[in-house]
């Protein structure tokens, strides 16, 4: 029974447009938001660890080996190599797309190659792009995307792939452990146990080498810290897998997989629950999510339902839900911090005369060091309780200790971290007298703080 | 000998013809009874239940401006309202040809309810007698009795519309066009759409389980309505559900005030919620049609049945609204039970005692089910403001000026804001409340609160500028004033009737 296309004609029509929809589709998506945060007046490249691989590159093109805005990293990743290589063609925020668009092309291909249909994989590419995780991949810096390229390497070139994994690993160190574990796996499971081992040997040496360079920071996020079990987009989770892609997912295993259903059920299931634990395991969900959305919209397209109007609105809804994701994500870049008034109120800072640290919201500590090249008096939520203290000594015991020279509150911060009305820090920025307000160009409020030993 | 046949066949189909003529009849009859007691009970108000103001001022502002109530001057927590307009669009049009829409509108389609129920039940068990007692203990069920009699809800529409899907999935090619209107219907009403999908699912497993083949176009249903009712819900809840995430399927209710909000389960509430035959007799059917005579007909009911307990177990749905759902289902259960019980009585010896034991039961049937309906009914009455309260929001709104602040419990807060049309801190829509756990907390505190200045320090912080002690906060809290110490700064106003108004000048006063 034909549906709403033959088979044929669909793979007909893959075969001559598939490349083109890919890239322009990508294009669309993964350049679009970051089009409209140049748009905004925000710094292109959004997201917070972005700013951290930015320092690094930074640190690497300036030459020196000692960091001028101290921080735990000493040896900068590979990402942060090639990130440097992009800045020198002043092209740094290019590089997330780029390997994202790598990462979909490839996988289209290997699909393309393994189930010899086009159109599937056309549609999974598809799927790919307009994930969640693709968005945030695609515009953030982070060191997983290039991980995962390496690991699609490993696949496509089964020759070179210890070499790919060690890459991997060395890239990120969770992502490329478990894609070996994976690969260890299955190469036993295909008996190649000298490939098994030769895997293995090199994955342990490699992740081995990474802990003596990178020292703790990579290597504590493979510890099982935290359960989290928000994965789903829809609910919250910029990264997460959304509902809708999982849905067709599982429509795709029930109509497409007749016999093997159980088995990719396990498989959705255990990487769902392996994503709660390792977020970084997410990037593999969302690629098999999105091979299995492929499976189902072929499906949808060539196989004639019993209730052929529903199909066709189907259809309909599954377009309106694609373009919903679209949109909905790139608002969500383009909400990301820093935006616009935090670094303008930076910069400014970086060229005043008072040496000294920048007391402000501790998420924003990548963009204190980026942006005003000064360090900043909190790294983690340790002690922002500060913020909320109406004790003035400890207030400015804690200041004097970080050599804060000024602090910035910005809008965010009234409605998360501050009191409501003008109680706690607020309030002494503005009725102690230690505090000088100065004019700044973005929408962040900027006070100097006079330390007495220092200002007398 | 063939005329002799046919002439006997003519006559059992004019007995069956008027056997179905006398069990519409009835059905009519009970339909009009039970929308004649609802109004009748609804008439003694000239009010609405106090948290239906808030649909109301949405539907008034649609009728004035065309849009719904997005941006709520009258609450200082829920100025930013997230909801389905769709139900109060279908309002507005109705309650402009006639305000009384708001009273009849819920009560008949309550009472229309019974259409498809008896329907349902007379395919199930091939008698119109069933199909009434079915109907029967649906309409009497004493929290559906209840429930929407004097609210502005979406529910009653939402349940028929499940009713009318489950009743014409028999024949699921001849009613298509009906079957998928009633399916887009309901997934823009209300998001009870969500338990006709997980009942369409548990129904294709109960049907594959048992071996009967399951209809393609079942599954296509279940697939379009459901992908089409998570896509309109994510549009509508987008932003609550990226602030609050799973939360918002708790409406953004903090944990420690979930079970006064949502209820808590026990045996007895169910017992009482959906009255004794129907639970006893309900689960009866249902055992029997699943263990002992399978019954193609009876696992389509079943489905939503189990939809619905694990919903209401897994507290993914109010108690109440879990209830008045499940009691239908739950009745053409019973009613099947019951021709079970009577048809096992009848091929014993004890055959003689079905006449006494049906009187027993209509009179255990009046006291089980009738009278805890019409006790919830006058409880349901009470939650709408007394014609004291509504003379105290009036002169709430003498004695402030427009840009006051109320703080009242959140449970009057809509019928405060509708009546003296005076800002409250919040009410009890709290999915645009950002730290909604934080203002229910500092409530709480205000009401109980024994000083002035602690009292002064939250009008501070929160915003507002007088307090409503009425007698809905009497009743919660348990005493007939705030017990703060005399303050200068805070004016104690004697509205009407014992309640009081609190105006807060410390800042003022300093």
């Amino acid at each position: 029974m034909a549906g709403v296309i033959s088979h044929h004609e669909l793979e007909y029509h893959s075969q001559r447009y598939a490349v083109i929809i890919i890239l322009a589709l990508s294009l669309i998506v993964f350049l679009g938001p970051l089009i409209l945060r140049v748009a905004d007046g925000s710094p292109i490249t959004p997201g917070g660890e972005s700013y951290t691989l930015l320092h690094d590159a930074d640190i690497l093109l300036s030459g020196s080996s000692t960091d001028t805005v101290p921080f735990q990293r000493s040896v900068p990743s590979p990402y942060a190599i090639l990130l440097a290589f992009m800045a020198l063609f002043g092209v740094p925020w290019l590089l997330p797309p780029l390997l994202a668009i790598a990462v979909v092309m490839i996988s289209y291909l290997l699909l393309t190659a393994t189930y010899g249909q086009r159109s599937m994989a056309l549609f999974a590419a598809v799927a790919l792009i307009i994930s969640p995780l693709m968005s945030v991949l695609a515009t953030w810096h982070a060191p997983l995307l290039l991980c995962s390229l390496l690991v699609l390497g490993a696949i496509a070139i089964g020759r070179f792939a210890p070499a790919f994994i060690a890459a991997a690993i060395l890239t990120h160190p969770v992502g490329g452990s478990l894609a070996a574990m994976a690969f260890i796996a299955y190469a036993a499971y295909r008996k190649e146990w000298v490939r098994s081992a030769v895997i293995a040997g090199s994955s342990t040496a490699i992740a081995i080498v990474t802990i003596l360079l990178f020292g703790t920071r990579p290597f504590h996020e493979l510890v099982f810290a935290s359960w989290s079990p928000d994965i789903i987009f829809e609910l919250g989770m910029p990264t997460g897998v959304s509902v809708f892609l999982l849905i067709l997912a599982c429509y795709g295993i029930m109509v497409d997989f007749t016999g093997r259903r159980i088995a990719w059920f396990s498989v959705l299931i255990a990487l769902m629950l392996g994503s709660m634990a390792f977020p970084s395991l997410l990037i593999a969900l969302t690629v098999i999510i999105a091979l299995l959305v492929g499976h189902a919209v072929h499906r949808l397209l060539v196989v004639e339902w019993r209730l052929s109007m529903l199909q066709e609105s189907l259809l309909i809804l599954i377009g309106c839900i694609a373009l919903f994701l679209v949109i909905t994500t790139m608002r969500e870049r383009l909400a990301d911090d820093p935006d616009a008034a935090l670094s303008r109120t930076l910069i400014t800072l970086r060229n005043t005369e008072r040496d000294g640290a920048i007391l402000t919201d501790p998420q924003d500590a990548p963009f204190v060091r980026h942006f005003s090249g000064r360090k900043p008096a909190l790294e983690t939520n340790d002690h922002s309780d500060i913020f909320l203290s109406r004790d003035a000594v400890r207030a400015y015991a804690f200041m004097e200790s970080s050599d804060v020279a000024y602090v910035v509150i910005t809008d965010a911060m009234r409605d998360d971290l501050l009191l409501e009305g003008e109680d706690g820090i607020l309030f002494l920025l503005q009725h102690s007298g230690r505090f000088v307000p100065i004019a700044s160009p973005g929408g962040a409020s900027v006070w100097y703080f006079i330390q007495l030993e220092r200002d007398g | 000998m063939e005329e002799t046949k046919q002439s006997a066949g003519t006559g059992d189909a004019v007995v069956d013809g008027r056997r179905a003529y006398q069990g519409y009849l009835a059905l009519a009859i009970l339909m009009i009874i039970i929308f004649a007691v609802r109004m009748s009970v609804v008439e003694q108000t000239p009010y609405l239940r106090s948290d239906s103001y808030l649909a109301v001022r949405s539907v008034e502002h649609i009728q004035e401006t065309g849009a719904p109530l997005r941006d709520d001057p009258l609450s200082v927590t829920g100025h930013a309202r997230i909801g389905n307009p769709v139900h109060e669009y279908g309002l507005a049009l109705l309650t402009a040809m006639t305000p009384v829409a708001y009273k009849v509108l819920p009560n008949l389609i309550m009472a229309l309810l019974l259409i498809p129920v008896y329907l349902i039940t007379r395919r199930l068990s091939g008698s119109s007698f069933v199909a009434f007692i079915a109907a029967l203990l649906t309409g009497t069920g004493p929290v559906l009795f209840a429930r929407s009699m004097n609210s502005v809800s979406p529910v009653p529409l939402a349940l028929l519309l499940i009713l009318i899907i489950i009743a014409l999935l028999h024949d699921i090619e001849r009613h298509i066009f009906p079957l998928i209107f009633c399916a887009i219907a309901l997934a823009f009403t209300h998001p009870l759409i969500f338990v006709l999908s997980l009942s369409l699912l548990i129904m294709m497993l109960l049907l594959r389980v048992e071996g009967y083949g399951v209809d393609d176009r079942l599954g296509e249903l279940f697939f379009f309505t459901l992908l089409l009712s998570l896509w309109f819900y994510v549009l509508v809840f987008k932003n609550a559900l990226f602030e609050f995430g799973i939360g918002t399927l708790w409406r953004n209710v903090p944990g420690a005030y979930l079970a006064s909000v949502f209820g808590d389960i026990s045996l007895l509430s169910m017992l009482y919620g959906l009255g004794i035959i129907t639970f006893l007799f309900g689960t009866f059917g249902m055992y029997h049609a699943l263990f002992e005579r399978p019954h193609r007909e009876a696992y389509v009911v079943m489905g939503p049945v189990f939809a619905i307990a694990v919903l209401i177990v897994l507290r993914l749905i109010p108690i109440d609204l879990g209830i008045t759902v499940i009691t239908p289902f739950l009745a053409i259960m019973a009613a099947y039970g019951l021709m079970v019980s009577v048809h096992y009585i009848r091929r014993t010896k004890a055959a003689w005692s079905i006449y006494p034991l049906a009187a027993m039961l209509a009179v255990f049937f009046t006291f089980s089910a009738l009278l805890p309906a019409l006790s919830n009914a006058n409880g349901e009455l009470a939650r709408a403001p007394s014609s004291d309260q509504v003379a105290s929001y009036e002169r709430l709104r003498d004695l402030t000026d427009q840009h006051a602040v109320v703080l009242t419990t959140m449970e009057e807060a809509a019928a405060v804001q509708y009546f003296s049309g005076r800002t409250t801190l919040t009410d009890d829509d709290l999915l645009p409340v950002h730290n909604s756990a934080a203002v229910m907390r500092d409530i709480d505190a205000v009401y109980t609160a024994r000083f002035a200045l602690s009292v002064a320090g939250k009008s501070g912080e929160m915003g507002f500028t007088h307090i409503l002690f009425s007698e809905d906060a009497a009743r919660r809290y348990g005493r007939d004033r705030l017990l703060i110490d005399d303050a200068a700064c805070i004016e104690v106003s004697d509205l009407h009737r014992g309640s009081l108004l609190y105006a807060i000048r410390c800042e003022e006063a300093s």
